[in-house]
């Protein structure tokens, strides 16, 4: 397990626990970034900013294809998330880069 | 529709869904700009005339959900619960659907009469993506509309929509099916809501009210608590979420993954892929533009070029509008042998000299912001905050505070505006603070002149180094507010980041001019003003008036020879250059103007610069002290103006004092240094 500002370009993580107060808890949990979700690493500045993709691995109608050996969908939009925030999602990796 | 009354309608969605610009074609581009009320979150009201019906339209802040957690989102909220607006336009985008959809559900539980619009369906399109809308409209049970708001795609049959939902009110607030525990208890609590507060009904509909007292909304909870017979409720709330949370965990996180579930599901049941998408144009640059180590030089280069752009295409411009206002009008107000003297003095001197000197800015702001515009709108900006968010963190601060920096650097009015974008408080409060000391295009000229007439060949060198100079205190500033002022921490920041994407020239257009308004707005308003004050204290002295000849026995005159003798004295400053410190106080550039009338020399800048040379002013460590000053010490009049309406008049007081503190100590130090090094 270790922050999400801690991985690298291209991994695939789960989300572990989220850390931080309820107004940004909620926040996250809104744009899909909740415990036992997938995000794909996008961007990784380790440590520090990350560019995040929330993955939809259920649904193999894949509308980016990826690099990984299975299809997987990203929900909505890259989200951009500071150094701040990314230190307090703990994640750990499915897959790596 | 409801006779008698307004007709209003709302634009909702969450940020980068094109929402300003359908907000345009709507209203033609004809907005009243003002403040929500008791906050400083911006507020656009435009009127939209159907079948000879004048329709307000209200632009909702860009949200993702409803919640009590975000000034923007409670404002939505309450417009819609207080204002009772006859249709909500949920603008929702093809590319982001999903946290689209997430927005929509939330306004439709709330009750709001929804029509949907599904914007920026060619960037779908062009990834291999079809919506059905028909499926879309049918499973909401609200209309839908596609639309391109760059090219003015879909927004008469929006127009047509919106006239038609006017009239058929939908209501449609049991959208998400919460799973048979929560929705028995749902229905419980809407019974009890219904029996024991009903005054709240009239305004929010009862199962609303019930699903956010289970979230555990605080502005709910405090609105049930002080109804009457409002703690019968409240207990049974506590006492259903006990019961639930025992089954489904923390009930929050369970109600938004359920709304969340079913923007999935939607998206999921009317998004079809029909063409495997190219490969991804964005990733491509992307791995170069946000890359860990090229990633800054490329940033650096992008904006150098910005700065080329601006002043070598305004410059034509600036001669021009020089030449009218600053010659000809001139010329004319001061030869005129009608008006009393003073008056003539004050036309020409104070109020030409000084708005000219503004105006001769315009092109130069103009274009550095439509060069700003363009690079927000291809995308670019969000990537430059990414890039340095993690250096920014060092100094207590998120990334995006680069973006007010990099528009001071064209002027610090819009730069201290486009701080309210920062979402945490204490974030927000230091970059207001911060921004002035980007900069701006108006302390260039005083650069040029003093560096060029004192530092020979590292004149390019010295001027670059403000630069740096400016954004490097900003952050030590920014650090110090935040630990000391500020304290706390940062709640943190998110940013969507879209795809890089054609600049779309009607955007472009909107945003330049926003941005060049309010430089406008303010400068014709408070520079003005100051243009005012200080013309009195040249032109008068404790003998009365005096006329524009005698400046050194004026009030001005007689306060610069108390600086250069005192405060200024370990800087060597002369009256004349200490004098001029003070006109700068309207605008940096008016610093030129200052000194060129006091050596007599004329504004011209290649003049000013001999003057100076020929009198010897400066030595070079003095001169640039100066330089250093002028960069920190109080910004122009219209920022403080900014300020004030945005923190109130005890930050801006802060503002003043700090910088003229920082600039001093910076400049005794620049001076001191090269004392010690023998410079001198």
């Amino acid at each position: 397990m270790m922050p999400l500002a801690y991985t690298r370009d291209g991994a695939l993580v789960r989300v572990v626990s989220i850390r931080t107060g309820r107004g940004l808890y909620r926040r996250l949990h809104e744009l899909g970034i909740a415990e036992g979700k997938m995000l794909r690493v996008v961007k990784s500045q380790g440590p520090g900013p990350v560019i995040v993709e929330v993955v939809d691995s259920s649904f193999s109608n894949a509308r980016r294809k990826s690099s990984f050996p299975f299809n997987y969908e990203a929900v909505g939009g890259r989200l951009f998330l500071g150094f701040g925030i990314a230190m307090k999602i703990m994640v750990e990796e499915v897959m790596a880069p | 529709m409801t006779s008698g009354k307004g007709v209003k309608i709302a634009l909702a969605g969450i940020p980068n869904v094109g929402k300003s610009l359908i907000f345009n074609k709507l209203t033609g581009g004809r907005a009243w700009v003002g403040n929500w009320p008791g906050v400083t979150v911006e507020k656009k009201v435009g009127k939209l005339r159907i079948n000879g019906i004048e329709v307000e339209v209200v632009d909702l802040p860009g949200i993702y959900s409803l919640t009590a957690y975000s000034v923007d989102e409670l404002i939505a909220r309450n417009f819609i619960t207080e204002e009772n607006p006859d249709v909500v336009v949920c603008i929702t985008s093809a590319i982001n659907f999903e946290r689209s959809l997430y927005l929509a559900i939330s306004l439709l539980e709330l009750g709001a009469n929804v029509v949907l619009v599904v914007n920026m369906i060619d960037l779908a399109e062009r990834e291999g993506y079809k919506i059905n809308y028909e499926k879309l409209k049918n499973l909401l049970g609200i209309p839908v509309v596609p639309t391109v708001a760059t090219t003015g795609y879909g927004i008469d049959q929006l127009i047509n929509t919106i006239r038609k939902s006017l009239y058929e009110k939908r209501r449609h607030a049991h959208i998400v099916d919460y799973g048979k525990e929560v929705e028995e208890a749902i229905k419980k609590l809407e019974g009890l809501i219904n029996e024991t507060v009903s005054e709240l009904t009239s305004k929010y509909p009862a199962r609303w009210i019930a699903i956010k007292l289970l979230e555990g909304d605080s502005e709910i909870l405090d609105k049930v608590a002080k109804q009457p017979r409002g703690k019968v409720v409240i207990d049974r709330v506590r006492s259903l979420r006990e019961d639930l949370e025992k089954s489904v965990g923390d009930l929050e996180s369970y109600i938004i993954e359920r709304r969340y579930e079913k923007a999935l599901k939607l998206a999921r049941a009317t998004m079809v892929k029909v063409a495997v998408p190219k490969i991804s144009l964005t990733d491509a640059i992307d791995a170069i533009l946000t890359h860990k180590i090229l990633g800054i030089p490329f940033a650096l280069s992008i904006l150098y070029l910005l700065f080329r752009f601006a002043f070598e295409v305004s410059t034509p411009f600036v001669d021009i509008i020089d030449l009218l206002v600053n010659v000809y009008l001139y010329d004319i107000i001061a030869s005129n042998p009608v008006l009393p003297e003073w008056l003539t003095s004050f036309l020409a001197d104070g109020a030409i000299a000084g708005v000219g000197t503004v105006l001769t800015f315009l092109p130069l702001i103009a274009f550095f912001f439509l060069g700003f515009a363009v690079l927000e709108d291809v995308g670019y900006i969000a990537r430059i905050a990414f890039l340095v968010d993690k250096l920014f963190s060092k100094f207590k601060l998120p990334g995006k505070t680069i973006i007010p920096l990099i528009i001071g650097f064209g002027c610090n009015i819009p730069a201290v505006m486009a701080t309210r974008t920062i979402e945490d408080e204490n974030d927000r409060k230091t970059s207001t603070l911060i921004a002035p000391l980007a900069s701006c295009s108006a302390r260039l000229p005083v650069y040029l002149v003093v560096g060029g007439a004192v530092l020979g060949r590292s004149a390019g060198f010295a001027v670059l180094s403000m630069y740096v100079l400016g954004i490097l205190l900003a952050l030590l500033m920014g650090f110090v507010f935040r630990k000391f002022i500020f304290k706390g921490p940062s709640s943190g920041f998110i940013m969507e980041l879209p795809p890089y994407m054609k600049p779309n020239i009607s955007n472009i257009a909107m945003k330049t001019w926003e941005r060049t308004k309010k430089f406008l707005f303010k400068a014709s308003t408070v520079i003005f003003l100051g243009v005012v004050i200080v013309w009195l204290l040249s032109v008068t002295g404790p003998t009365g008036y005096l006329g524009s000849e005698h400046i050194e026995e004026s009030f001005a005159g007689i306060i610069g020879n108390w600086l250069s003798s005192t405060i200024f004295k370990p800087m060597g400053w002369n009256w004349k250059v200490s004098i001029a410190l003070l006109f700068g106080f309207i605008a940096k550039e008016v610093v030129v103007g200052a000194l060129g009338v006091l050596y007599g020399a004329g504004e011209e800048e290649e003049a000013v610069k001999h003057a100076i040379m020929e009198y010897q002013v400066f030595t070079p460590i003095t001169g640039y002290a100066y330089m250093a000053f002028v960069l920190i010490y109080v910004p122009c009049v219209a920022t403080l103006a900014a300020i004030r309406s945005e923190l109130g008049l005890k930050y801006t007081i802060l503002a003043l004092v700090y910088e003229i503190i920082l600039a001093y100590v910076l400049a005794l130090f620049i001076v001191g240094l090269g004392y010690m090094l023998g410079l001198t």
